[in-house]
Protein backbone atom coordinates (compact mmCIF):
# COMPACT_ATOMS: atom_id res chain seq x y z
CA UNK A 1 0.00 0.00 0.00
CA UNK A 2 0.97 3.38 -0.99
CA UNK A 3 1.78 6.15 1.57
CA UNK A 4 0.38 9.45 0.88
CA UNK A 5 2.64 11.87 2.83
CA UNK A 6 1.27 14.88 1.69
CA UNK A 7 -1.88 13.63 3.01
CA UNK A 8 -0.60 12.89 6.02
CA UNK A 9 0.93 15.48 6.78
CA UNK A 10 -2.24 17.68 6.02
CA UNK A 11 -4.20 15.68 8.77
CA UNK A 12 -1.86 17.26 10.49
CA UNK A 13 -3.33 20.44 10.87
CA UNK A 14 -6.56 19.20 12.05
CA UNK A 15 -5.02 17.57 15.03
CA UNK A 16 -7.83 17.91 18.13
CA UNK A 17 -6.05 21.11 19.95
CA UNK A 18 -6.75 18.42 23.65
CA UNK A 19 -3.49 16.45 22.16
CA UNK A 20 -1.76 19.71 22.08
CA UNK A 21 -2.56 20.79 25.43
CA UNK A 22 -1.48 17.39 26.62
CA UNK A 23 1.90 18.30 24.77
CA UNK A 24 1.99 21.27 26.49
CA UNK A 25 1.17 19.92 29.86
CA UNK A 26 4.10 16.88 29.39
CA UNK A 27 6.03 19.51 28.34
CA UNK A 28 6.31 21.45 31.33
CA UNK A 29 5.79 18.60 33.91
CA UNK A 30 7.93 15.86 32.91
CA UNK A 31 10.85 18.24 33.20
CA UNK A 32 9.97 19.81 36.81
CA UNK A 33 9.80 16.52 38.06
CA UNK A 34 12.81 14.73 36.54
CA UNK A 35 14.92 18.14 38.13
CA UNK A 36 17.14 18.63 35.27
CA UNK A 37 19.98 20.65 35.69
CA UNK A 38 20.56 23.16 33.52
CA UNK A 39 23.38 25.68 32.89
CA UNK A 40 23.17 29.68 31.73
CA UNK A 41 25.72 32.27 30.82
CA UNK A 42 24.44 35.37 33.04
CA UNK A 43 24.02 38.07 30.50
CA UNK A 44 24.98 41.63 30.48
CA UNK A 45 21.76 43.23 31.74
CA UNK A 46 21.62 40.86 34.73
CA UNK A 47 25.40 41.39 35.34
CA UNK A 48 24.29 45.26 35.71
CA UNK A 49 21.94 44.14 38.17
CA UNK A 50 24.29 41.98 40.07
CA UNK A 51 27.09 44.54 39.80
CA UNK A 52 24.51 47.54 41.89
CA UNK A 53 23.28 44.96 44.50
CA UNK A 54 27.23 44.44 45.03
CA UNK A 55 27.87 47.56 45.55
CA UNK A 56 26.03 48.23 49.17
CA UNK A 57 27.92 48.27 51.86
CA UNK A 58 26.93 47.66 55.67
CA UNK A 59 23.75 50.18 56.56
CA UNK A 60 23.01 51.15 53.21
CA UNK A 61 19.06 51.13 52.46
CA UNK A 62 17.27 49.61 49.34
CA UNK A 63 13.87 50.99 48.57
CA UNK A 64 12.53 47.76 46.62
CA UNK A 65 9.14 47.58 44.86
CA UNK A 66 7.30 44.41 44.41
CA UNK A 67 4.98 45.05 41.98
CA UNK A 68 3.62 41.69 41.25
CA UNK A 69 0.69 39.33 41.89
CA UNK A 70 0.63 35.67 42.54
CA UNK A 71 -0.43 34.82 38.55
CA UNK A 72 3.39 36.62 37.39
CA UNK A 73 5.04 35.61 40.82
CA UNK A 74 6.43 32.03 38.81
CA UNK A 75 8.95 34.33 37.22
CA UNK A 76 9.50 37.20 39.38
CA UNK A 77 9.85 35.77 43.21
CA UNK A 78 12.46 34.25 42.50
CA UNK A 79 14.32 36.95 41.38
CA UNK A 80 12.98 39.13 44.68
CA UNK A 81 13.96 36.30 46.74
CA UNK A 82 17.78 35.89 45.60
CA UNK A 83 17.66 40.25 46.03
CA UNK A 84 16.49 40.43 49.58
CA UNK A 85 18.87 37.36 50.32
CA UNK A 86 21.62 39.57 48.55
CA UNK A 87 20.83 42.60 50.61
CA UNK A 88 20.28 41.37 53.46
CA UNK A 89 23.66 39.40 53.38
CA UNK A 90 25.88 42.49 52.60
CA UNK A 91 24.65 44.04 55.87
CA UNK A 92 22.10 46.54 53.78
CA UNK A 93 18.83 47.70 54.98
CA UNK A 94 15.39 47.42 53.11
CA UNK A 95 12.25 49.68 52.76
CA UNK A 96 9.61 47.56 50.85
CA UNK A 97 6.74 48.50 48.71
CA UNK A 98 4.07 47.20 46.95
CA UNK A 99 1.49 49.25 44.38
CA UNK A 100 -0.02 46.31 43.18
CA UNK A 101 -3.00 45.63 45.16
CA UNK A 102 -3.23 41.79 44.65
CA UNK A 103 0.43 41.36 45.30
CA UNK A 104 0.85 43.06 48.77
CA UNK A 105 -0.29 40.38 51.34
CA UNK A 106 1.94 37.75 48.57
CA UNK A 107 5.00 39.72 49.67
CA UNK A 108 4.85 40.25 53.10
CA UNK A 109 5.06 36.81 54.35
CA UNK A 110 7.82 36.20 52.24
CA UNK A 111 9.57 38.96 53.23
CA UNK A 112 8.95 38.05 56.85
CA UNK A 113 10.58 34.40 56.18
CA UNK A 114 13.58 35.86 54.47
CA UNK A 115 14.36 38.63 57.39
CA UNK A 116 13.89 35.96 59.92
CA UNK A 117 16.38 33.26 58.40
CA UNK A 118 19.07 36.07 57.87
CA UNK A 119 18.30 36.95 61.33
CA UNK A 120 17.17 40.60 60.18
CA UNK A 121 14.55 42.19 62.95
CA UNK A 122 11.35 44.00 61.48
CA UNK A 123 11.47 47.78 61.90
CA UNK A 124 15.34 48.42 62.09
CA UNK A 125 16.84 45.88 59.64
CA UNK A 126 13.62 45.84 57.30
CA UNK A 127 10.15 47.12 56.70
CA UNK A 128 7.36 46.70 54.84
CA UNK A 129 4.92 49.49 53.59
CA UNK A 130 2.64 47.54 52.07
CA UNK A 131 -0.06 49.24 49.27
CA UNK A 132 -0.98 52.36 48.11
CA UNK A 133 -2.80 53.43 44.97
CA UNK A 134 -1.58 55.49 42.13
CA UNK A 135 1.47 54.31 41.36
CA UNK A 136 2.58 58.13 39.98
CA UNK A 137 1.21 59.54 43.28
CA UNK A 138 3.49 56.81 45.53
CA UNK A 139 6.69 57.15 43.74
CA UNK A 140 6.65 60.74 43.67
CA UNK A 141 5.67 60.89 47.44
CA UNK A 142 8.42 58.49 48.80
CA UNK A 143 10.98 60.25 47.01
CA UNK A 144 10.07 63.50 48.72
CA UNK A 145 7.80 62.93 52.06
CA UNK A 146 7.55 59.20 52.50
CA UNK A 147 5.29 59.75 55.69
CA UNK A 148 2.68 61.60 53.85
CA UNK A 149 1.08 58.58 51.93
CA UNK A 150 2.60 56.23 54.22
CA UNK A 151 2.03 57.22 57.67
CA UNK A 152 2.27 53.83 59.18
CA UNK A 153 3.62 50.57 57.59
CA UNK A 154 1.92 47.54 56.36
CA UNK A 155 1.31 46.35 60.43
CA UNK A 156 -0.17 49.67 61.59
CA UNK A 157 3.00 51.02 63.34
CA UNK A 158 3.99 54.57 62.38
CA UNK A 159 6.71 55.15 60.03
CA UNK A 160 7.84 58.00 62.61
CA UNK A 161 8.29 55.48 65.27
CA UNK A 162 10.39 52.84 63.40
CA UNK A 163 14.04 53.48 63.60
CA UNK A 164 14.80 52.37 59.89
CA UNK A 165 11.97 54.98 58.65
CA UNK A 166 12.06 57.46 61.52
CA UNK A 167 14.56 60.17 59.98
CA UNK A 168 14.05 58.72 56.15
CA UNK A 169 15.10 61.52 53.72
CA UNK A 170 13.44 59.52 50.53
CA UNK A 171 15.30 61.66 48.20
CA UNK A 172 19.07 61.16 49.49
CA UNK A 173 18.92 57.81 52.10
CA UNK A 174 18.15 55.42 49.56
CA UNK A 175 21.61 53.78 48.14
CA UNK A 176 19.74 51.58 45.53
CA UNK A 177 15.80 51.45 44.04
CA UNK A 178 15.14 48.15 43.10
CA UNK A 179 12.06 46.93 41.02
CA UNK A 180 10.48 43.85 40.37
CA UNK A 181 7.13 44.05 38.43
CA UNK A 182 4.98 42.70 36.54
CA UNK A 183 2.60 45.44 34.78
CA UNK A 184 2.48 49.22 34.04
CA UNK A 185 4.22 50.02 37.30
CA UNK A 186 7.98 49.51 36.44
CA UNK A 187 7.13 51.96 34.27
CA UNK A 188 6.24 54.51 36.05
CA UNK A 189 9.24 53.76 38.38
CA UNK A 190 11.50 54.53 35.66
CA UNK A 191 9.84 57.73 34.19
CA UNK A 192 9.03 59.32 37.70
CA UNK A 193 11.47 57.51 39.94
CA UNK A 194 14.59 58.35 37.45
CA UNK A 195 15.94 61.93 38.41
CA UNK A 196 13.48 61.99 41.67
CA UNK A 197 15.61 59.33 43.65
CA UNK A 198 19.69 60.03 43.85
CA UNK A 199 20.17 55.74 43.36
CA UNK A 200 20.43 53.63 40.63
CA UNK A 201 17.84 51.94 39.71
CA UNK A 202 17.49 48.11 38.63
CA UNK A 203 14.46 46.42 37.21
CA UNK A 204 13.74 42.83 37.32
CA UNK A 205 10.59 42.29 34.66
CA UNK A 206 7.97 39.02 33.30
CA UNK A 207 9.78 37.97 30.28
CA UNK A 208 6.87 39.58 28.77
CA UNK A 209 7.62 43.19 29.08
CA UNK A 210 11.29 42.64 28.99
CA UNK A 211 12.37 44.05 25.85
CA UNK A 212 10.53 46.84 26.12
CA UNK A 213 13.01 48.11 28.85
CA UNK A 214 16.06 47.70 26.49
CA UNK A 215 16.41 51.30 25.79
CA UNK A 216 16.32 52.33 29.54
CA UNK A 217 19.06 50.17 29.11
CA UNK A 218 21.23 51.20 26.81
CA UNK A 219 20.65 55.29 27.99
CA UNK A 220 22.02 54.31 31.59
CA UNK A 221 18.27 55.54 32.89
CA UNK A 222 18.66 51.57 34.73
CA UNK A 223 21.60 50.50 35.70
CA UNK A 224 20.63 46.64 35.50
CA UNK A 225 17.76 44.41 34.22
CA UNK A 226 16.84 40.82 34.86
CA UNK A 227 13.89 39.68 32.58
CA UNK A 228 11.79 36.53 32.98
CA UNK A 229 12.47 32.93 34.36
CA UNK A 230 15.50 33.12 32.05
CA UNK A 231 16.81 36.45 33.72
CA UNK A 232 16.18 35.20 37.07
CA UNK A 233 18.18 31.89 36.21
CA UNK A 234 20.83 34.07 35.26
CA UNK A 235 20.93 35.91 38.52
CA UNK A 236 20.68 33.20 40.86
CA UNK A 237 23.64 32.18 38.80
CA UNK A 238 25.51 35.43 39.96
CA UNK A 239 24.74 35.49 42.92
CA UNK A 240 25.93 32.02 43.33
CA UNK A 241 22.52 31.11 45.09
CA UNK A 242 20.87 28.85 42.21
CA UNK A 243 17.70 28.02 43.01
CA UNK A 244 14.07 27.51 41.94
CA UNK A 245 14.53 29.48 38.68
CA UNK A 246 17.05 27.61 37.58
CA UNK A 247 15.29 24.52 38.06
CA UNK A 248 12.33 25.50 36.39
CA UNK A 249 14.18 26.55 33.04
CA UNK A 250 14.65 23.14 32.10
CA UNK A 251 10.70 23.26 32.24
CA UNK A 252 10.71 26.61 29.86
CA UNK A 253 13.09 25.16 27.92
CA UNK A 254 11.26 22.22 26.39
CA UNK A 255 7.58 24.06 26.17
CA UNK A 256 9.71 26.71 24.22
CA UNK A 257 11.01 24.34 22.10
CA UNK A 258 7.88 22.42 21.65
CA UNK A 259 6.35 25.98 20.61
CA UNK A 260 8.88 26.08 18.14
CA UNK A 261 8.20 22.36 17.11
CA UNK A 262 4.38 23.48 16.69
CA UNK A 263 5.35 26.28 14.72
CA UNK A 264 7.36 24.03 12.18
CA UNK A 265 4.42 21.07 12.30
CA UNK A 266 1.64 23.58 11.83
CA UNK A 267 3.20 25.20 8.90
CA UNK A 268 3.87 21.80 7.48
CA UNK A 269 0.39 20.81 7.91
CA UNK A 270 -0.80 24.46 6.21
CA UNK A 271 1.06 24.18 3.23
CA UNK A 272 0.66 20.23 2.64
CA UNK A 273 -2.85 20.97 2.75
CA UNK A 274 -2.49 23.93 -0.10
CA UNK A 275 -0.67 21.60 -1.98
CA UNK A 276 -2.78 19.07 -2.41
CA UNK A 277 -5.80 21.55 -3.31
CA UNK A 278 -3.72 23.11 -5.74
CA UNK A 279 -3.41 19.58 -7.15
CA UNK A 280 -5.84 18.13 -9.49
CA UNK A 281 -6.30 14.23 -8.42
CA UNK B 1 -23.01 71.94 37.62
CA UNK B 2 -19.71 69.45 38.56
CA UNK B 3 -19.30 68.40 34.85
CA UNK B 4 -18.66 71.95 34.69
CA UNK B 5 -16.56 72.76 37.34
CA UNK B 6 -14.35 69.81 36.51
CA UNK B 7 -13.05 72.03 33.58
CA UNK B 8 -11.45 75.23 35.45
CA UNK B 9 -10.33 72.87 38.32
CA UNK B 10 -8.32 70.57 35.94
CA UNK B 11 -6.66 73.72 34.24
CA UNK B 12 -5.62 75.31 37.50
CA UNK B 13 -4.26 72.52 38.56
CA UNK B 14 -2.30 71.35 35.43
CA UNK B 15 -0.75 75.38 35.40
CA UNK B 16 -0.21 74.29 39.16
CA UNK B 17 1.62 70.92 38.65
CA UNK B 18 4.23 72.40 35.49
CA UNK B 19 4.63 75.39 37.85
CA UNK B 20 6.06 73.65 40.45
CA UNK B 21 8.45 72.11 38.40
CA UNK B 22 10.59 75.45 37.83
CA UNK B 23 9.84 77.39 41.30
CA UNK B 24 13.22 75.98 43.34
CA UNK B 25 10.95 77.62 46.39
CA UNK B 26 9.92 75.66 49.45
CA UNK B 27 6.13 76.48 48.53
CA UNK B 28 6.72 74.39 44.84
CA UNK B 29 7.42 71.31 46.57
CA UNK B 30 4.40 72.10 49.21
CA UNK B 31 2.27 72.19 46.33
CA UNK B 32 3.71 69.16 44.61
CA UNK B 33 3.20 67.04 47.68
CA UNK B 34 -0.64 68.55 47.87
CA UNK B 35 -0.92 67.61 44.28
CA UNK B 36 0.17 64.21 44.99
CA UNK B 37 -1.79 63.33 47.89
CA UNK B 38 -4.62 63.89 46.41
CA UNK B 39 -3.89 62.02 43.25
CA UNK B 40 -3.17 59.14 45.54
CA UNK B 41 -6.99 60.08 47.19
CA UNK B 42 -8.65 60.14 44.20
CA UNK B 43 -6.89 56.59 42.95
CA UNK B 44 -8.59 55.13 45.90
CA UNK B 45 -11.92 56.56 45.62
CA UNK B 46 -11.61 55.61 42.05
CA UNK B 47 -11.17 52.65 43.14
CA UNK B 48 -14.07 52.19 45.16
CA UNK B 49 -16.25 53.63 42.38
CA UNK B 50 -14.98 50.63 40.41
CA UNK B 51 -16.12 48.23 43.25
CA UNK B 52 -19.43 49.89 43.44
CA UNK B 53 -19.46 50.18 39.61
CA UNK B 54 -18.78 45.90 39.14
CA UNK B 55 -21.16 45.28 42.11
CA UNK B 56 -24.14 46.99 40.43
CA UNK B 57 -23.19 45.56 36.91
CA UNK B 58 -23.59 41.95 38.27
CA UNK B 59 -26.77 42.32 40.43
CA UNK B 60 -28.35 43.58 37.17
CA UNK B 61 -27.26 40.43 35.25
CA UNK B 62 -28.89 38.86 38.17
CA UNK B 63 -31.99 40.59 38.20
CA UNK B 64 -32.04 39.89 33.95
CA UNK B 65 -31.59 36.23 34.43
CA UNK B 66 -29.88 34.28 31.82
CA UNK B 67 -26.99 31.85 31.25
CA UNK B 68 -24.64 34.80 32.87
CA UNK B 69 -26.99 34.60 36.43
CA UNK B 70 -24.52 31.92 37.86
CA UNK B 71 -21.29 33.52 37.26
CA UNK B 72 -22.49 37.18 38.51
CA UNK B 73 -23.99 35.19 41.49
CA UNK B 74 -20.67 33.62 42.43
CA UNK B 75 -18.68 36.78 41.85
CA UNK B 76 -20.98 38.91 44.25
CA UNK B 77 -21.18 36.19 46.73
CA UNK B 78 -17.13 36.12 46.35
CA UNK B 79 -17.29 40.03 46.86
CA UNK B 80 -19.58 39.80 49.57
CA UNK B 81 -16.89 36.85 51.59
CA UNK B 82 -14.49 38.76 51.11
CA UNK B 83 -15.45 41.93 52.30
CA UNK B 84 -17.31 40.26 55.38
CA UNK B 85 -13.75 38.58 55.59
CA UNK B 86 -12.18 41.98 56.08
CA UNK B 87 -14.63 43.42 58.35
CA UNK B 88 -13.80 40.73 60.82
CA UNK B 89 -12.72 41.79 64.12
CA UNK B 90 -9.64 41.71 65.33
CA UNK B 91 -7.17 38.79 64.33
CA UNK B 92 -10.28 37.11 63.11
CA UNK B 93 -10.15 39.48 60.14
CA UNK B 94 -6.47 38.97 59.09
CA UNK B 95 -6.54 35.41 59.57
CA UNK B 96 -9.56 34.65 57.24
CA UNK B 97 -8.79 37.05 54.79
CA UNK B 98 -4.86 35.62 54.61
CA UNK B 99 -6.19 32.28 54.08
CA UNK B 100 -8.86 33.35 51.41
CA UNK B 101 -6.02 35.24 49.54
CA UNK B 102 -3.55 32.17 50.11
CA UNK B 103 -6.13 29.39 49.55
CA UNK B 104 -8.40 30.95 47.04
CA UNK B 105 -7.01 33.93 45.03
CA UNK B 106 -3.64 32.86 44.85
CA UNK B 107 -4.46 29.65 43.11
CA UNK B 108 -7.22 31.42 40.87
CA UNK B 109 -4.46 34.07 39.64
CA UNK B 110 -2.07 31.06 39.07
CA UNK B 111 -4.52 29.12 37.28
CA UNK B 112 -5.51 31.74 34.82
CA UNK B 113 -2.68 33.11 33.83
CA UNK B 114 -1.06 29.34 33.68
CA UNK B 115 -3.67 28.51 30.57
CA UNK B 116 -2.23 31.19 28.73
CA UNK B 117 0.82 28.58 27.54
CA UNK B 118 -1.86 26.27 26.81
CA UNK B 119 -4.13 28.64 24.45
CA UNK B 120 -0.53 29.53 23.43
CA UNK B 121 0.42 26.31 21.86
CA UNK B 122 -2.72 26.08 20.29
CA UNK B 123 -2.62 29.42 18.72
CA UNK B 124 0.60 29.53 17.39
CA UNK B 125 -0.20 25.79 15.89
CA UNK B 126 -3.44 26.81 13.87
CA UNK B 127 -2.18 30.49 13.16
CA UNK B 128 1.38 31.32 13.25
CA UNK B 129 2.02 30.78 9.29
CA UNK B 130 4.61 32.08 6.58
CA UNK B 131 1.62 34.14 4.83
CA UNK B 132 3.22 36.98 4.21
CA UNK B 133 6.67 38.64 4.69
CA UNK B 134 5.48 40.90 7.48
CA UNK B 135 4.40 37.55 9.13
CA UNK B 136 7.72 35.75 7.76
CA UNK B 137 9.86 38.12 9.93
CA UNK B 138 7.24 37.94 12.68
CA UNK B 139 7.94 34.91 12.92
CA UNK B 140 11.36 33.86 12.25
CA UNK B 141 12.21 37.04 14.94
CA UNK B 142 9.79 34.86 17.29
CA UNK B 143 11.02 31.49 17.03
CA UNK B 144 14.82 33.06 17.06
CA UNK B 145 13.95 34.80 20.46
CA UNK B 146 12.29 31.68 21.62
CA UNK B 147 15.45 29.62 21.14
CA UNK B 148 17.70 31.96 22.32
CA UNK B 149 16.06 32.79 25.73
CA UNK B 150 16.12 29.04 26.95
CA UNK B 151 19.53 26.80 27.62
CA UNK B 152 18.63 24.06 25.46
CA UNK B 153 17.80 26.05 22.24
CA UNK B 154 21.29 27.61 22.56
CA UNK B 155 22.74 24.33 22.70
CA UNK B 156 20.88 23.18 19.67
CA UNK B 157 21.73 26.55 17.60
CA UNK B 158 24.89 27.97 18.29
CA UNK B 159 25.17 31.57 18.60
CA UNK B 160 22.02 31.88 17.90
CA UNK B 161 21.53 34.26 20.81
CA UNK B 162 23.77 36.78 19.08
CA UNK B 163 21.06 37.24 16.19
CA UNK B 164 18.74 36.88 19.04
CA UNK B 165 20.42 40.20 20.97
CA UNK B 166 20.66 41.76 17.72
CA UNK B 167 16.89 41.66 17.56
CA UNK B 168 16.49 43.04 20.92
CA UNK B 169 18.78 45.84 20.63
CA UNK B 170 18.62 46.28 17.22
CA UNK B 171 15.03 46.67 16.05
CA UNK B 172 13.23 46.10 19.08
CA UNK B 173 14.83 49.34 20.61
CA UNK B 174 14.35 50.92 17.73
CA UNK B 175 10.31 50.16 17.50
CA UNK B 176 10.09 50.69 21.48
CA UNK B 177 11.55 54.02 21.78
CA UNK B 178 8.91 55.24 18.79
CA UNK B 179 6.46 54.11 20.73
CA UNK B 180 7.53 55.53 23.91
CA UNK B 181 7.98 58.83 22.01
CA UNK B 182 4.68 58.64 20.31
CA UNK B 183 2.99 58.00 24.04
CA UNK B 184 4.62 61.01 25.21
CA UNK B 185 3.67 63.60 22.72
CA UNK B 186 0.00 62.35 23.20
CA UNK B 187 0.47 62.91 26.48
CA UNK B 188 1.49 65.82 26.27
CA UNK B 189 -0.60 67.18 23.49
CA UNK B 190 -3.43 65.75 25.92
CA UNK B 191 -2.58 67.45 28.73
CA UNK B 192 -1.99 70.79 26.99
CA UNK B 193 -5.84 70.72 25.44
CA UNK B 194 -6.78 70.05 29.10
CA UNK B 195 -5.10 73.12 30.79
CA UNK B 196 -5.76 75.14 27.59
CA UNK B 197 -9.67 74.25 28.01
CA UNK B 198 -10.01 72.52 24.76
CA UNK B 199 -10.88 69.37 26.08
CA UNK B 200 -12.33 68.86 29.33
CA UNK B 201 -10.79 66.36 31.58
CA UNK B 202 -13.73 63.81 31.71
CA UNK B 203 -13.34 63.72 27.74
CA UNK B 204 -15.00 65.36 24.66
CA UNK B 205 -14.61 68.60 22.84
CA UNK B 206 -15.89 72.14 24.26
CA UNK B 207 -19.22 72.64 22.18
Amino acid sequence: MKIDYVAVLASLGRIDRRILYLLVGLAIVIPLLAASKTHVTPSEESQGFHRAVQRLGEGDIVLLATDYYSGTAFELEPMMVTLVREVFDRGARLVAVSLDAQGAGLVESQLAELAAASGKSYGSDWVYLGFRPSSPGVIVSLASAPFAVFPTDHRGNALSALPLTTALDGRTDYRLVAVIASGPAAQDWVIYGHGRYQAPIIVGLGGGIGPTFQGFLETKTITGLVAGLRGAAEYEVLAGRPAEALRALSAQSMAHLLLVGLVIVGNAAFFAAKWLERTPL
Amino acid sequence: MLRAAARPVAMVLGILAILQFFVPHRAGRWVEARLVDWLVLLEAAALVAGVMALARRHVVRCKAGGSDRLFSSLTLGAMGITLLAGLLPGEAASTTFDTLYEWVLQPIQSTMLSLLAFYMASAVFRSFRFASAPATILLISAVTVLLARVPMGEEMVPRISVFSTWIIRGPNVAATRGVWIGIGLAACATAFRVILGIQGPTGGRRS
